[in-house]
């Protein structure tokens, strides 16, 4: 499989150097090269600043954790801080700021991730530190202990101290029966207290190999720029053994489930309802289809918004969520929150109702063609930057896509068809295989509208 | 071809080479209308980013029984305007695939607008008409109200909302500083039609308006697309401008009582404004003790050493009219008082010793470094045109930024910190810190009611 998989990007990498010259037909310009241990580098050239960000994804995730051993991918992404026999952690951390340089690290289900933008005169200098942690991370018990306390503290604050952390967390556990998408990444409290230094390193030998890491680089620099000097660092360290993903299957879903969370710390009732579909690494079509679907049910023009907020009065918001990014089956959302005082159960027979007639009816060609355009342009002014592009190339080739699927996705929202969109709703939108979710203080009913997102900030001045 | 930036950038390399002479290529011009326009001209994409800010117009200029319309003008001016009611509008916005929000700050009310150049001329218009000429439509006006009454109800047990609202209202008692910028349930189910009307006509004005825009075409057509926008505004605003007000920093601690496992902490004083002659010696010095993420002292006291939070941080928060600085962090309940100890001793030792000549050079190295990559994207560019006039930098401030931190010394650093902890530049002690808390926190007792008089 990871053979058959590496085989396959690097087919599409020489691709992209043939098929330059229709670029037009792109979102963006990806280039790839793999080094002989397996390392896989991407490029995404942005010559507008001197700037260069380095992402190093690794093939790991909280859903590769074993089974009662929940959380020891995020711990140990909190662990790479603490240095190495060549470079302590404070001397990392030091090294980057004295390029004015920012940097961090995230852990999802599918993919831990380490990154940094630096000026392009320190590109050689973090592709060192990150190589040398790749392989000789050193992790003491006392740093391991006291590591410990903050991540209970990152799980407090985000979890414990938040019932709609916890509703959450819930919800994704109630979705799946045998997937490990259904465990925190986090990891429940009392298995981050059990976890070990010695499970932490295990984790770390397993999985940390060039031949389970993507490289991305993007910025002001290019593949002939790169390569020599990711040879120089990251060549340096010997392939591993390919680490097998193990992720069990989900059986089929046959009864709807249900989760009833009631907190007197929610003053405001909300409604949920997940249904398990398929991700983008299906390549049958229902993704796109999906997140058009998803596009035009959502928003201020969108369907549900309309119906529900604006038409019947009966909700001070809805929408639907749909992330198809991700390596095995993922879930579809709708959701809605009542008005003050709202019966939650009458919402949810609205929202109903609203499914009913999509599924009846099906969408019109006119709400299909906005749904596109908002995608298509939204992808223009994600150009702009240039660190999502590099997690746009690193999370896809982490789940197995393309460089051209990755690059065309313009063109593949642009080819949906309304009939594919009914299809792929028909087959999503079935209620025996939903999680409905209903978050409500002790007695009463409703949640949060959608927050509109803060503005950015400028540079700090 | 100009690469703007590339100027920037060079003040990182400045650590180790010769000062850069050249000036960053921010062009300057008059509109036809009069409105100063600060442009980066960016040639490899076809979109046009602006920023274009009103000042003296944020939540805190609007009188306490309003608070909350500066939001609430934000949620509505795309729900319609001129012919077009809500929906209209805002197929409008689809239809030309324009990018544009809204954002009502604590200063200020600013607007922001990405469009493909080729579409350009109606994104601006449009944005015209959404100032100048805002619908505010009964049925979304109640709409929109709602929306926000049910944010503000499912936010009232949130413990970091409660947290600063209160520590806000005790630390700008009677000015627009203490009150929030989404306003409360009170104050906005009040609110009326008349004041959302009165809020724009008062205050998106020309006068108070300040554009900085990145784009790929000359500066002339940037200038008279910004006219598109601003020409059926008034040419004056009329409403007050804000008060200056100084923090109240007493020494009490005040619990606000809470079953929660985690409670959350501030600790203020006195902060320094960004027209100060000492505020880079402020930067540097919140820099060091909790404002650098993964580097500062406080993250490697309390959470590297100790293991005693997730969250640990501090800053100088200068805002137009006052100042005041913050430490934050949160803990179990049982940690409390350790982590309050710590942060004050942190205080105490800075102001007796200040910092190390390696904390003030990496501090000064990273904070010149780090301003310059941040400029990395067309919309952070025009946001940060605008602040610089704002603050009233001037358009070379991105070269003397390099050497306002290079003059800042040691001694610099001690009396920003007593002026700061102890509230006079002259004095060296006690170090004086406001504690807030959220939660049910150990080790810590609160100031006695009788005390807080």
């Amino acid at each position: 499989m990871m053979e058959t998989f590496l085989r396959t990007l690097g087919a599409a990498a020489i691709c992209s150097f043939l098929l330059m010259p229709v670029a037009e037909a792109e979102d963006f310009k990806v280039r790839t090269a793999t080094l002989d241990n397996g390392l896989l580098i991407a490029v995404v050239e942005d010559h507008r600043a001197p700037v260069v960000t380095q992402m190093l994804y690794y093939k790991a995730g909280s859903a590769d954790e074993q089974n009662g051993k929940t959380g020891v991918a995020h711990f140990l992404e909190h662990m790479m801080f603490q240095g190495t026999s060549t470079t302590p952690g404070a001397e990392f951390r030091s090294t980057i700021s004295r390029f004015g340089g920012r940097e961090n690290a995230f852990t999802s289900s599918d993919v831990t991730v380490y990154h940094q933008t630096v000026g392009k005169e320190a590109l050689e200098l973090v592709l060192r530190l990150e190589a040398d942690r790749m392989h000789n991370l050193t992790i003491t018990q006392k740093e391991f202990d006291s590591e410990k306390e903050v991540i209970k503290e990152e799980r407090r604050n985000r979890y414990e101290n938040e019932p709609a952390g916890q509703f959450g967390e819930q919800m994704q556990a109630a979705q799946f029966l045998n997937h490990p998408y259904g465990q925190p990444t986090i990891g429940w409290m009392h298995e981050i207290d059990a976890t070990t230094r010695d499970e932490a390193l295990a984790w770390y030998k397993k999985w940390y190999v060039p031949n389970n890491a993507i490289l991305v680089i993007a910025g002001d620099t290019t593949l002939e720029e790169v390569v020599p000097l990711a040879r120089k660092y990251y060549g340096a360290i010997p392939r591993g053994a390919d680490p097998q993903r193990f992720r069990p299957k989900e059986p089929p879903q046959l009864a709807e489930r249900r989760v009833l969370l009631y907190d007197p710390r929610v003053r405001q009732a909300s409604f949920t309802r997940n249904y398990l579909a398929p991700s983008v690494t299906a390549r049958d079509g229902v993704a796109p289809a999906l997140s058009v679907l998803s596009a035009l049910l959502s928003g201020g023009t969108g369907r549900f918004y309309q119906a529900l907020v604006v038409e019947q009065r009966i909700a001070a918001g809805a929408g639907a969520a749909y992330g198809g990014g991700t390596l095995d089956a993922t879930t579809f959302g709708v959701w809605a929150t009542p008005l003050r005082g709202g019966d939650i159960a009458a919402l949810e027979r609205a929202m109903d109702v609203e499914l009913d007639k999509l599924l009846r009816d099906g969408v019109t060609e006119e709400e299909v063609t906005r749904a596109k355009v908002n995608i298509t342009s939204g992808l223009v002014f994600a150009r702009d930057n240039v660190m999502g592009l590099a997690r746009r190339v690193g999370n896809g080739l982490s789940i197995g896509q393309t460089i051209e699927e990755i690059t065309n996705w313009s063109q593949v929202i642009e080819s949906v068809t309304v009939a594919q969109v009914n299809a792929a709703a028909k087959q999503v939108l079935d209620r025996r295989r939903s999680v409905t979710g209903i978050m409500q203080p002790p007695q009463a009913a409703p949640a949060a509208p959608p927050a509109r997102p803060a503005a950015q900030q400028g540079a700090a001045l | 071809m100009t690469k703007p930036i590339a100027f920037l950038l060079a003040v990182v390399a400045w650590v180790a080479m010769a000062p850069i002479a050249n000036a960053v290529d921010i062009q300057r011009m008059r509109t036809p209308l009069g409105v100063e326009v600060w442009y980066v001209r960016e040639p490899s994409l076809p979109i046009i980013a602006a920023s274009i800010v009103f000042q003296e117009a944020g939540a805190a200029s609007v009188p306490a029984d309003k608070e909350g319309l500066a939001y609430l003008t934000q949620v509505l001016l795309d729900e319609g305007a001129g012919d077009l009611k809500s929906l209209d509008f805002q197929r409008r916005i689809e239809d030309l695939a324009i990018d544009l929000s809204f954002d009502a700050n604590t200063d200020t009310f600013g607007v922001t607008l990405r469009t493909l150049t080729t579409r350009a001329d109606d994104a601006f218009k449009l944005l015209g008409l959404a100032l100048s000429k805002p619908r505010f439509d009964d049925d979304a006006v109640e709409r929109m109200r709602n929306a926000i009454l049910i944010d503000l109800t499912s936010r009232l047990d949130d413990p970091d909302d409660i947290l600063n609202r209160a520590f806000s209202a005790m630390t700008f008692p009677h000015h627009g500083y203490g009150r929030s910028v989404r306003g409360t349930v009170d104050t906005v189910e009040k609110l009326a039609k008349q004041d959302l009307r009165d809020y724009v006509q008062t205050r998106f004005a020309r006068d108070r308006v300040v554009v900085g825009a990145v784009g790929d075409v000359p500066i002339e057509e940037l200038a008279r697309l910004i006219d598109l926008a601003l020409t059926d505004l008034p040419a004056k605003g009329t409403a007050q401008p804000i008060a200056e007000v100084t923090p109240a920093v007493t020494e009490d601690v005040r619990i606000l009582k809470k079953e929660i496992p985690q409670s959350s902490v501030l600790l203020s004083a006195y902060g320094i404004k960004r027209e100060d002659p000492d505020y880079y010696a402020a930067v540097i010095l919140n820099s060091v003790m909790g404002g650098a993420a993964f580097m500062s002292r406080l993250w490697n006291e309390v959470r590297e050493e100790r293991g005693l939070a997730y969250s640990v941080s501090t800053s100088n928060s200068a805002l137009e009219h006052a100042a005041y600085f913050v430490a934050y962090v949160a803990t179990n309940n049982e940690n409390v008082g350790e982590s309050v100890r710590l942060i004050r001793e942190e205080a105490e030792r800075i102001v007796r010793d200040g910092i190390t000549k390696e904390e003030l050079d990496a501090a000064k190295v990273y904070l010149i470094g780090s301003f310059a990559l941040s400029l990395d994207t067309n919309a952070r560019i025009a946001r940060t045109l605008v602040s610089m006039q704002i603050s009233e930098l001037g358009p070379d401030y991105i070269d003397k930024r390099v050497d306002y931190y290079n003059a800042v010394t040691p001694e610099d650093i001690k009396r920003v910190a007593r002026r700061i902890f102890v509230g006079d530049a002259n004095a060296t002690g006690p170090v004086r810190l406001t504690t807030t808390i959220i939660g049910d926190p150990k080790n810590i007792e609160a100031t006695p009611p009788a005390k807080n008089g």
